[in-house]
């Protein structure tokens, strides 16, 4: 019998013990000091599938509805109670310092997708007197001066949202240009009890930008935050 | 773990072409640098856009001809995000 993993938690004072995982199988508590991880006893024949993701996600909400958590990616399996315990065993001071970061919040995730030929110039017609290797150079030149302008406006885009947001820094992650049509990914950590008029602030916002299109989601686990970070510095966290 | 051995060729095949065209895309931002700050006389831009271009073809070609799409031509480095 395995284990799969689903969240990080401190030792539960809550009803959550003897509850139901996966399929409504036992939720099972690996302990290891005052922190442990909450996983669904699991039998390795059995595949996972897009149920029990739904189902993970379930869970995650409920054990994050009673206590803090840190949520773990989906599928991931421990051998047995004695691994899960050893996976946390050597981080606990980590993990209780990403959980008290997490404590009473929940996650708003913004993604700004690029309006269509926001920020796109035609590009010139090609000089007949030039060569293929020189128009094949000037189109990668004009390709590239694009891009950095894109990079230049998401980074932009970041710091208004950062701003209107009012929280600190650290509870805030994102990246920028993650592909050809998304200009921002941000995820904020807010008190849940203001995450409804916060998602509103946002969406307001999101809907000022001329040259993106806005999508706010959530209020849900801290997905995005967490990773267990031994410091915290004072700038936004994520991949430009 | 799960390995399918029929897709250890393609696998290897999108290791290789994923370097391949991160390299090229790195000598073609060098090239298109030079090529701003005026350092390239008009042969040398025509011949190493040219070079670049078959070049691109190429591994677009050798990529298709092991049934892997060029714009998969990536990794993913985990928190570090992609290599290209």
């Amino acid at each position: 019998m395995t284990l799969i993993a689903h969240a990080i938690a401190p030792v539960p004072r809550s009803s959550l013990k003897g509850g139901e995982g996966l399929r409504g199988r036992p939720l099972s508590w690996s302990g290891a000091g005052d922190i442990g991880l909450w996983s669904t006893q699991w039998d390795p024949a059995d595949k996972l599938d897009r149920n029990d993701a739904l189902e993970h996600h379930r869970l995650l909400e409920r054990i994050c509805a009673v206590q803090p958590c840190l949520p773990v990616r989906f599928g991931t399996a421990f051998a047995s109670d004695d691994a899960a315990r050893a996976s946390l065993a050597g981080r606990v001071d980590e993990l209780r310092a990403a959980l008290d970061r997490v404590a009473g919040k929940s996650e708003l995730a913004v993604t700004l997708l690029w309006a269509k030929n926001s920020g796109a110039s035609a590009p010139r017609p090609p000089d007949p007197a030039t060569g293929p290797g020189r128009r094949f150079m000037e189109e990668r030149l004009s390709r590239h001066a694009s891009r950095e302008a894109r990079k230049a406006r998401a980074a932009e885009l970041v710091e208004c949202l950062v701003a209107e947001l009012s929280v600190e820094r650290a509870l805030v992650w994102h990246e920028i240009c993650a592909s050809e049509a998304v200009a921002v990914s941000l995820a904020v950590l807010i008190p849940s009890e203001r995450a409804a008029e916060r998602k509103a602030v946002l969406e307001r916002l999101a809907g000022r930008f001329n040259d993106v299109v806005g999508v706010v989601n959530g209020p849900w686990p801290p997905y995005s935050f967490a990773t267990a970070e031994s410091s915290v510095d004072s700038a936004p966290r994520g991949r430009t | 773990m799960d390995v399918d051995p029929d897709q250890v060729e393609q696998g290897l095949a999108k290791l290789v072409l994923a370097l391949v065209e991160f390299l090229r895309q790195l000598l073609e931002r060098q090239a298109v640098r030079r090529m701003e700050g005026g350092t390239l006389s008009d042969d040398e831009v025509e011949r190493m856009g040219l070079a670049l271009m078959r070049l691109e073809q190429k591994v677009q070609e050798m990529a298709r001809g092991f049934g892997i799409d060029p714009s998969e031509l990536n990794l993913g480095l985990g928190p570090l995000g992609n290599l290209i």
